[in-house]
């Protein structure tokens, strides 16, 4: 009888584990994304309504982390918007070229570089750069105690921590993702002007005529987004470190995986969005 | 009318099979001015009473008094005002390490206070004179031995002139010399400033020097709580072996534990 029932059991069990592993990660993970959001929303009062409760020090703070942020993280962005502009003309003049619209090739890298390019790759430089430093300087602050230092004195570490970091990358990432607007383009003129046939003000005037306030006006708040998606992941993933040094190191891990995941989904969203309300005829 | 009361506390990490028990029912009471030594082997459970003794964990059961206010379950802006009452010495000392000694020592005064940069800085350069860091000050704490980061976290500890200090292992890591300097500011902020002092340790040489009272853990339940006297003469043989320094201390109950060391020192 025993054998039978065990017969009969193995493949319900089978099926068992995987299936209450699966209910268990799903719980988890809306258990993380509800705790981000409600570090969103923390942070947002203390970015906004924490100045007025004078429990934040704004002024000392955020000026370095800008100067972290962006300064810092300039001549990279520029390197990695001009590359994927010059790029960009390389893979695609040669087939506009074929269909005599090799004129077209500056509008292609406007539109291009405005839209989409510019804000993700700042965003993608800013994911490994800054989130991984935002994961690891705060995760540190949490096993070495420093965070719990911090609550124990009544000074908020999401309004100490948390929000200094936030408007630093959601004033800089926009700023970032205007010169990478620029030098994109300028690697496309320099490809386009040196090893193709096209006129170097032929080529700044068809930029210009290209040029739409709402592609940028998109692209901006792309980026702020973008700014604030990395925030509050990496931060996230900051709070929750477990176990020491090591947890560190996963954690960052985990968080600069999960900002490129994060930003991927995000840019999908609002490019369907804007391409609904102006893009598509 | 005693300034930290425990009554029945209970603390339990996870839930159904993978719950943990590390407090079950510890009970005691601190009068205001004296000091008091939470003792036990690790794992007792004396760094997790000291976090709910501080709010920075909640009790799953029992109450938790400080100066007459129950912090168990208490919200955070209600906690943030009684925690105004007392500091906290962490293990490592838990400086900022992006901030200056002085500036970590100001942090607690600028935000608390209503002074003004000029009044702050001569404060933080009492407190500073107060642990002997004066020319410190302007140092990260990176650049300043293990010591002396406990002497800096002990100064902001105290930047406020709190009721009470709670000290998690504040000889953890420290040469003697260094220990019995703590040790000497602990009996210091008793006797100069009346502070109450909470010291969690398990250096007996600290004990003998500090402790008016003393709370005894093992595995999450008081099995001591009296003076140094009481401490000193117990027959309990746990309490006799962690007081002796024994191999077979606390938990030398488990013959499987014991058969281990004994390998280790043949």
């Amino acid at each position: 009888m025993n054998r039978v029932a065990h017969v009969l059991m193995a493949p319900i069990a089978a099926l068992g584990k995987p299936f209450v592993d699966l209910v268990t990660g799903a719980k988890e993970s809306i258990e993380a994304l509800a705790r981000v959001f409600l570090l969103f929303w923390q942070t947002c009062y203390w970015t906004f309504f924490g100045p007025f409760t004078g429990k934040t020090r704004f002024r000392q703070l955020v000026f370095p982390l800008m100067q972290q942020i962006g300064v810092r993280s300039f001549f990279i962005v520029c390197l990695v918007s001009f590359l994927v502009g010059f790029i960009l003309i390389l893979n695609t003049a040669d087939q506009l070229k074929q269909y005599g619209a090799l004129s077209k090739a500056p509008t292609m890298i406007c539109i291009a570089v405005v839209r989409e390019l510019g804000p993700l790759m700042t965003a993608i430089v800013l994911s490994g750069r800054v989130g991984a430093a935002f994961t690891a300087g705060l995760g540190s602050m949490v096993i070495n105690e420093e965070v719990l230092a911090l609550e124990t004195m009544g000074v908020n570490p999401v309004g100490y921590l948390v929000a200094p970091r936030f408007i630093s990358i959601c004033i800089m990432l926009p700023c970032l993702t205007m010169f990478s607007y620029l030098v994109g383009n300028l690697g496309g003129l320099v490809a386009g002007t040196t090893m193709y046939d096209i006129g170097f003000w032929s080529y700044l005037t068809t930029t210009r005529d290209s040029f739409d306030l709402i592609d940028m006006g998109a692209g901006l708040i792309k980026s702020l987004v973008f700014g604030a998606t990395i925030c509050m992941v990496a931060c996230y993933n900051a709070f929750s470190v477990r176990g020491g040094p090591e947890g560190v190191g996963r954690n960052t891990m985990v968080a600069v995986v999960m900002c490129l995941l994060s930003i991927i989904v995000a840019d999908a969203l609002i490019t369907a969005i804007v391409a609904n309300f102006f893009w598509i005829t | 009318m005693s300034i930290i009361k425990v009554e029945n506390v209970h603390k339990t990490f996870g839930s159904g099979d993978r719950a943990v028990k590390v407090l079950q029912g510890v009970d005691f009471t601190v009068e205001k001015g004296e000091t008091l030594c939470i003792l036990g082997g690790s794992g007792g459970g004396k760094s997790t009473l000291l976090k709910v003794m501080i709010g920075a964990h909640d009790a799953t059961e029992g109450h938790v008094f400080i100066d007459g206010d129950d912090i168990v379950g208490m919200r955070e802006k209600d906690l943030n005002k009684v925690r105004r009452k007392f500091g906290v010495l962490f293990q490592s000392g838990a400086l900022l390490n992006s901030m200056t000694v002085g500036q970590n020592v100001g942090l607690p005064i600028g935000f608390h206070t209503k002074q003004a940069a000029e009044t702050i800085d001569i404060m933080v350069k009492v407190k500073l004179e107060q642990v002997g860091l004066l020319d410190a000050k302007d140092r990260l704490p990176a650049e300043i031995s293990g010591g002396m980061q406990k002497r800096a976290g002990l100064a902001r500890a105290v930047a406020l002139d709190p009721k009470i200090v709670f000290y998690d292992e504040p000889s953890a890591g420290l040469d003697p010399i260094a220990t019995a300097v703590i040790d000497e500011l602990i009996n210091d902020f008793k006797t100069k400033m009346g502070m109450t002092n909470v010291v969690v340790t398990h250096v007996m040489e600290s004990v003998r020097r500090i402790a008016d009272k003393i709370v005894m853990l093992d595995k999450g339940k008081v099995i001591l709580y009296g003076t140094l006297d009481d401490l000193l003469n117990s027959t309990d043989p746990k309490i006799v072996n962690f007081v002796n320094g024994e191999i077979d201390g606390q938990g030398g109950d488990d013959e499987a534990q014991r058969r281990f060391v004994s390998d280790l020192l043949m």
